[in-house]
């Protein structure tokens, strides 16, 4: 009996981790659907919703620097995260490759007020729009970053040996230390966490997840969480982007 | 220091106009512990005052029991057209201002 049991708890995660499937878009829900009732308002109200502050320093960095090249803000952020030949890149990447190259500026360093200012305001000008990544989708698939990204979203990792699927394809909904599970998806970002106090962008997000599981915390900047962020973006599909969100 | 003061453009006589405000501040308490075992340096907004024409509409004094990025909500009548004062200071001194204009119809 006792050698039986043994056996059942091997099988048991494995068997669990195979009815992991992917959330059909139907039920495709960013993570503004998990929150209170009382963070819902405080996001789609412009006057409370605290991310403004930065979506006006964008706004300014926009007018000064930027229009001359870029007339229309709202199609700008849709375009990413997205592979290039060298990897995935993330709309703060494209943004400093525009101060490097363009403005002759030293790039801006990741959660900086500028750097946050120009992503929000971007990513506020393309609310309601759906990300490229959903119409780029089987050509997308090919992409070594796009596998990169998948092989990390399902790999288990850490203390806890949990993977990203485990609780963003199969558990999302259910609560975990009093939070409602969400699917995972960044089209909020960056957002306002009451825990942070601040606006912070995917990618301190994504790493604050690998904090939680226990896990090796990839370095800012680093191509996997690139990698992670464009599957994630895949994953998301024709979920409308709604930045700068509100997240407790 | 970036805020954002919104009131409505236009009230009609004798109502209330509804304003908030929001201030970029990062309301440190004095206590935080930093990498580098240092203690952050208390800076939080200490006082903020609203004025429309001259006349005192809101007057805060402010604490270290305030989150980051406050926001504040009030109403007032204003008696006539003008505009809104907001301004604040914090503990290091930093004074930051927002203005908006009502007209009253």
């Amino acid at each position: 009996m006792k050698s039986r049991a043994a056996l059942l708890l091997l099988i048991a995660p494995h068997a669990f981790a195979q009815a992991i499937s992917p959330i059909p878009a139907a039920q495709l829900n960013s993570g503004t659907h998990f929150q209170s009732q009382t963070l819902r308002t405080q996001q789609a109200d412009d006057a409370q919703n605290p991310g403004m502050l930065w979506v006006d320093i964008g706004k300014q960095q926009f007018a000064a620097d930027c229009v001359r090249c870029h007339a229309d803000a709202r199609t700008l952020a849709p375009a990413f995260p997205r592979a290039q030949r060298e990897g995935a890149v993330n709309l703060d990447d494209a943004v400093n490759a525009c101060v490097e190259t363009k403005l002759h500026r030293p790039r801006l360093h990741a959660e900086s007020q500028s750097l946050l200012g120009f992503n929000a305001y971007l990513m506020h000008a393309a609310r309601g729009i759906a990300r490229k990544s959903a119409e780029t989708a089987p050509s997308l698939e090919s992409t070594a970053a796009w596998r990169t990204g998948r092989s990390i979203w399902f790999a288990r990792q850490g203390k806890q040996d949990l993977s990203c699927a485990l609780c963003h394809d199969g558990l999302w909904g259910k609560t975990l230390r009093n939070q409602t599970i969400s699917q995972g998806h960044t089209v909020g970002y960056p957002t306002y966490r009451t825990e942070w106090q601040t606006l912070g962008s995917a990618e301190r997000r994504i790493r604050a997840c690998f904090f939680g599981m226990e896990a090796d915390v990839p370095p800012v900047g680093a191509a996997t969480l690139r990698a992670l962020e464009l599957y994630g973006a895949w994953r998301g599909g024709a979920l409308p982007i709604e930045a700068p969100a509100v997240r407790r | 220091m970036t805020a954002r003061l919104i009131a409505p453009a236009t009230v009609k006589a004798g109502e209330p106009a509804d304003v908030k405000l929001t201030i970029l501040h990062p309301m440190e308490l004095g206590t935080r512990r930093l990498d580098d075992s240092s203690i952050a340096a208390r800076n939080v907004i200490e006082t903020l005052t609203a004025t429309f024409e001259n006349e005192a509409v809101l007057t805060l004094q402010m604490g270290t029991g305030i989150a980051a990025n406050p926001f504040w909500a009030f109403t007032f009548v204003p008696p006539r057209s003008g505009t809104l004062n907001v301004r604040w200071r914090d503990t290091a001194g930093v004074e930051g201002t927002a203005r908006a204009t009502i007209s009253v119809q």
